[in-house]
């Protein structure tokens, strides 16, 4: 579903991310591991089509996100790290325009209303301006546009930095349920333990080289932070890529 | 979808309160400016209304001496009145049909002339140049309907318009947007769709409603200026898509769009204007004058040098000859004239058509030139009425040449079957509508050029996430 | 002890400040885009004020040419004529044209009637005309302000401006301090603008250098400055009342709007409407009606003229016009001519009233912005206002005067009855009448002036208590 081809991305000397092949089947959950500037945010930049590649492919369901990036699109949904909506708009009307963006049709409103209750967003919130959202809320949002999608494909990027324990459960639990509805799922993260629950495999990520991949079943999560530090540590003895942030910036 | 597109940007612009505001703004500046309009169409016509009365009040002061206090005794007197170049006429040009839109280049030439057979005829307008307003109100520029869509009407557009993009970008709701499957290009191009009917159909029906209700008739004209006014505004969406491709946030953008305002109306037309000082500079009145009152003396000079009267005639005719005399040497005066003013002319002409190629600098001086010509205030139209004026004043010497040949004497008949009048004729529809045509194509292509421009952008940057 | 940490804490900020403001890429360029413009406007301006001062010199040489080629003439004739003067050009005109291009540079001088000047620089022109006026002082006045607002309205809103405050204040400045911290960064940096604009119109203007010139410069900079001192404070003061970046700006740019383009437009508006001035047609046939009723010298049919009649034939005891020892003709010009120039400058005195009128409600005016007390200020020390050009006018009517009834003098004295057409030398007559316009002294200008620089000062002080009320509610925000 999601499909990567020694995917390389460099700006200038910097090698942001080196000869990345993935390959995450429907229903199946990959956490990316790794520091900020390991190439988790060029990855998902690249799958999007944000950004284009200096060699290899990324592939969408069959589809070169370079030669047709909308159609790429239509099978994607991406979750930012700060879910930002319309301020002046209800979570309703946001969701009624993302989902219409998208191409959903019959967004009617007790359809749009059941798309975020399933989603989590309390009944009472959905008519109100999304300027007084928190921000996980806001994430609800995002999380029923992509129920309202179906989306066959998500791209999450930091998911559950800056939620609150209960709303890092209630994520939790959609997560899973959208990787039951056969959703392939690429998620970028720090947080190992949360990653050691949710993934299906997990992918060590440092310098825009993916290291190890391991399935998540097979380790514990004090084995998986072990690694993770015996991976990072070898890291601090060479170069380290500097950090990116989601613009691309140094 | 891009209806969708539209409803939502235009749901979003609506509930931000600040767009009624704007319109309410823009009403309000131009029911000032059309007021103000009003009142200074309403000053020349009571100016041109004091011109033709005192016309009216010298043909009725002089028909009254010729029947009432004439005799054969005074006749010695009076006898002036009785000659053809007794006649006193003036021509005037009245404010065309939208002279409420802008008081344009009407006071910087002449509205009327005043005609009498031998005066000179460079002459004709001296009485009707200097104008007594206080210059201060000259100097500030007149807040006319011209001046707030020029000026401030881009400013309202570039106000609603500045943050197109800018605001998702600022927001981060940009990289959210563009993952959605929906290009680019049809996204913004929606936007700008909402923003069109939000900020360029309001402004249009609240002028043309505004010049309705201030009078205007004419459903060409009225059709003219809301297309050249639409363009113009639509050029200013243009301007704010472009600057949104290129700003980061919201500030740089409104920065953007402000820099946008002072190059396009302000610095280029001033620029403009110095080349045209540079390649075409206008002549020298004063040097002309001088010019022409040497030649004046020149002039006679010569017909003293050229001998004395002849003797009188016997009988006496009833125009003495002298004015015959008199008569030829205006003729040769007038040729002399024109010879020495055709040097000034032709640089003139030539300034002024520096001055009407240089409209391409910017759409604002295409749109004002625009507007100039459609309420009638234009300099073509002016000069048109000079040219208009002065073969009135040959026709009225060719009339007294007549009456000179006949020997006849002016009768109250003459002055009750009516003298010549002056009519203005104005320029056929066609070489208006070209002219016209002209300034709404500098303003489209300039608009176009800028879209093109926001194309290539837009298809060198894969996203606008950064 | 307090005191003087507070100075040295007000040092630090202002030093703080400064040194920001002088690494901001963006307000450098701007700065100096601004003072570029002003500098190509100043050139421009000289160029064009050497080339007007040439063209005067030869018109003028034309015109006295013309004149003594008249040889013989009849010396009413030559009256009807008439002479042209040029009106020179103020040396600090380049700096600030005021309302020269609206007012005539020729002025024609005939028997029986006092014309206005004549040749604006706005005549005979088309729409791109309208777009001129660019001059250093329309930088000065409109764009340095629009700077000010883009380069201080971010001072104390956004949110790093926010945060930087919040810690300054939280390491022991007081908001005030901050705010006067601020003000004199910006204000150090216009002060610079100033001196280098100074010193480029000082240049421009060399061949008139004097101490009276010199201080109007020094004086019409010291109005500059006072007018950019009071902007910089309304800006800072809404800065740091505002809730968003975009509340500050747009406070800011619309009181620049107001101020800066639309007072200074509307106001005229408002003055003409409360204190119309007539037009020509209107003003030349309420002096003709006055002139009607009195003799005009053409036609001896008059009443009063016959009276005139009666009392010189009284005073020279004879019985009749031909036996006087002078002309009657040229007496009856002579007096004549007096007749009509009393009425005219009884009707031009009322004209200059009204324009004074508007004037002070153009300057009452400056409640609502400053702008409308130094445009006035800023023109008078340049002498490009109505006063001085009134003044111009005055001095070129009294040589009219005195030319007119020298000629018609000639008639009264040398034409013998029975001269057919009488001619006479009319340059020699007119030779020992000479021109020399000067300009107002300073020590003339002053009176003018000092109400002007007191709304400023009022304005300035206005803004210092804004910037007070500012810094409080930076305290209680904090």
């Amino acid at each position: 579903m999601l499909h990567t081809q020694a995917l390389s991305k460099s700006f200038g000397a910097q090698r942001a991310l080196d000869n990345l092949d993935l390959r995450i089947a429907p229903g199946e959950i990959f956490c990316m591991l790794g520091a900020n500037g390991a190439g988790k945010t060029t990855t998902i930049k690249l799958l999007l089509g944000f950004l284009a590649p200096t060699s290899g492919r990324a592939l969408v369901d069959g589809i070169d996100v370079q030669k047709d990036p909308l159609a790429a699109r239509r099978r994607l949904l991406y979750l930012p790290e700060q879910v930002a909506l319309y301020g002046e708009l209800s979570g309703l009307e946001n969701l009624d325009y993302f989902a219409g963006l998208a191409g959903v049709p019959d967004r009617t409103p007790a359809r749009l209303r059941g798309w975020l209750e399933q989603a989590g967003v309390p009944a009472a919130a959905i008519e109100r301006r999304a300027s007084g959202y928190s921000k996980g809320m806001r994430q609800k949002v995002a999380i029923a546009l992509s129920i309202a999608r179906a989306a066959r494909a998500l791209l999450l990027d930091e998911p559950t930095s800056g939620l609150d324990p209960q709303a890092s459960a209630e994520f939790h639990r959609l997560l899973l349920r959208q990787r039951d509805a056969g959703a392939a799922v690429l998620m970028a993260t720090h947080d190992l333990f949360r990653a050691r629950e949710v993934a299906t495999t997990i992918g060590l990520m440092r310098d825009g080289r993916l290291l190890r991949t391991l399935r998540a079943a097979d380790v514990s999560a004090l084995e998986l932070e072990q690694l993770y530090l015996e991976e990072m540590a070898l890291a601090t003895s060479s170069t380290s890529a500097p950090e990116t942030d989601l613009k691309g910036q140094p | 979808m891009m209806a969708a597109i539209i409803r939502m940007e235009a749901r979003r612009l609506l509930r931000g309160r600040w767009l009624p505001l704007l319109w309410l703004v823009f009403f309000i500046l131009c029911a000032g400016a059309a007021w103000n309009g009003a009142a200074w169409v309403e000053q020349r016509e009571s100016a041109l209304a004091a011109i033709q009365a005192d016309e009216r009040e010298t043909q009725r002061l002089r028909r009254a001496q010729i029947a009432d206090e004439i005799t054969p005794d005074n006749r010695m007197r009076y006898g002036g009145a009785l000659y053809a170049t007794a006649m006193s006429l003036r021509a005037t040009l009245a404010p065309g049909g939208l002279a409420v839109l802008t008081v344009g280049q009407a006071e910087g030439y002449p509205m009327a002339a005043t005609i009498h057979a031998f005066s000179a005829s460079n002459t004709i307008f001296d009485r009707h140049v200097a104008g007594m307003e206080n210059p201060s109100v000259l100097a500030a520029g007149r807040f006319d309907l011209a001046f707030v869509i020029v000026w401030l009407l881009p400013l309202l557009v570039l106000a609603g318009s500045f943050d197109l993009f800018a605001h998702e970008r600022e927001r981060g709701i940009a990289p959210w947007l563009l993952s959605q499957p929906v290009s680019p290009g049809r996204l913004l191009a929606a936007k700008a769709a909402a923003r069109a009917l939000l900020l360029v159909l309001p402004p249009v029906a609240i002028l043309l409603a505004v010049l309705v209700a201030g009078g205007a008739a004419s459903l060409a004209a009225l059709s003219m200026a809301a297309v050249l006014v639409a363009l113009y505004a639509l050029f200013w969406l243009a301007l704010a898509l472009l600057v949104n491709l290129v700003a980061g946030n919201a500030a740089q953008a409104a920065l953007g769009c402000l820099a946008g305002w002072l190059l396009l109306v302000v610095l280029l037309p001033a620029l403009a204007l110095g080349l045209a000082d540079l390649a075409a500079p206008p002549s020298s009145p004063t040097e002309r004058v001088n010019a022409l009152r040497a030649q004046a003396m020149q002039a006679r000079a010569e017909t003293r040098a050229a001998g004395q009267a002849t003797a009188p005639r016997a009988p006496a005719p009833n125009i003495p000859d002298s004015l015959r005399r008199r008569a030829l040497e205006v003729e040769r005066g007038e040729g002399l004239i024109r010879t020495a003013a055709a040097p000034y002319r032709a640089q003139d002409e030539r300034r002024l058509a520096w001055l009407d190629a240089l409209r391409v600098a910017s759409p604002a001086i295409a749109l004002q030139d625009g507007l100039e010509r459609l309420a009638g205030a234009d300099a073509a139209r002016a000069l048109r009425f000079q040219d208009q004026a002065h073969g009135f004043l040959l026709e009225v010497r060719a009339l007294v040449g007549r009456y000179l040949a006949e020997d006849r004497l002016l009768t109250t008949a003459d002055y009750d079957a009516g003298l010549p009048r002056f009519v203005m004729r104005e320029a056929p529809l066609g070489e208006r509508a070209g002219a016209l045509l002209f300034d709404a194509a500098v303003i489209a292509l300039s608009g176009a050029a800028l879209l093109l421009a926001a194309r290539r952008r837009l298809g060198r940057t894969t996203t606008f996430t950064e | 002890m307090a005191a003087f940490t507070t100075t040295s804490q007000l040092g630090l900020v202002a030093r703080q400040q400064w040194t920001s403001l002088l690494r901001e890429r963006r307000l450098r360029l701007l700065g100096l885009l601004v003072l570029a413009l002003s500098a190509l406007a100043l050139v421009d301006a000289a160029q064009g004020s050497r080339r007007a001062e040439s063209a005067r010199l030869h018109d003028t040489h034309a015109e006295r040419e013309v004149w003594e080629a008249q040889g013989a003439a009849n010396p009413h004739g030559a009256a009807h004529f008439g002479r042209y003067v040029y009106k020179p050009d103020a040396p600090l005109a380049v700096l600030d044209p005021g309302l020269s291009g609206h007012l005539g540079r020729a002025l024609k001088l005939e028997g029986h009637q006092q014309n206005a000047s004549r040749f604006k620089a706005t005549d005979g022109g088309a729409a791109l005309t309208g777009f001129g006026g660019f001059s250093p002082a329309f930088a000065l006045q409109v764009l340095v302000p629009l700077l000010i607002v883009f380069a201080a309205f971010g001072a104390f809103v956004g949110e790093r401006a926010r945060q930087l405050t919040w810690q300054e204040i939280g390491a022991g400045a007081s908001p005030w301090q901050l705010m006067l911290g601020r003000a004199s960064a910006y204000g150090g940096a216009l002060l610079l603008l100033l001196l280098a604009v100074g010193a480029l119109a000082a240049l421009a203007t060399i061949p008139a250098w004097s101490g009276a010139h010199l201080a109007a410069l020094g004086l019409m900079l010291a109005a500059y400055g006072l007018y950019w001192l009071g902007f910089l404070g309304i800006v800072l003061a809404l800065s740091a009342v505002s809730r968003s970046s975009r509340g500050a700006l747009f406070g800011a740019l619309g009181f620049w709007i107001v101020a800066a383009v639309l007072a200074p437009m509307l106001a005229p508006a408002l003055a003409e409407a409360r204190h119309p001035t007539p037009s020509a047609t209107a003003f030349e046939a309420a002096v003709i009606e006055e002139v009607m009723k009195g003799p005009d010298g053409h036609t001896p049919r008059d009443v009063r003229f016959a009276a005139f009649e009666r009392a010189t034939l009284a005073r020279y005891g004879v019985r009749h016009i031909d036996a006087l020892p002078i002309n009657y003709s040229g007496l009856l010009f002579e007096h004549g001519e007096k007749i009509s120039s009393d009425i005219y400058n009884r009707h031009f005195d009322r004209l200059y009233d009204g324009h004074a009128a508007q004037a002070r409600i153009m300057l009452a005016a400056s409640a609502l912005s400053p702008l409308m007390a130094l445009r006035p200020l800023s023109a008078a020390l340049a002498q490009t206002d109505l006063p001085a050009h009134r003044h111009f006018m005055v001095q070129a009517e009294a040589y009219r005067y005195a030319t007119v009834q020298a000629l018609n003098r000639d008639i009264k004295l040398n034409r013998k009855p029975g001269n057919g057409e009488y001619a006479s030398d009319v340059a020699a007559i007119t030779r020992s009448i000479g021109f020399t316009p000067r300009p107002y002294a300073l020590h003339e200008l002053l009176p003018r002036v000092a109400a002007p620089f007191a709304l400023l000062l009022a304005w300035l002080l206005a803004a210092l208590g804004l910037m007070r009320l500012g810094a409080r509610r930076l305290e209680g925000s904090a």
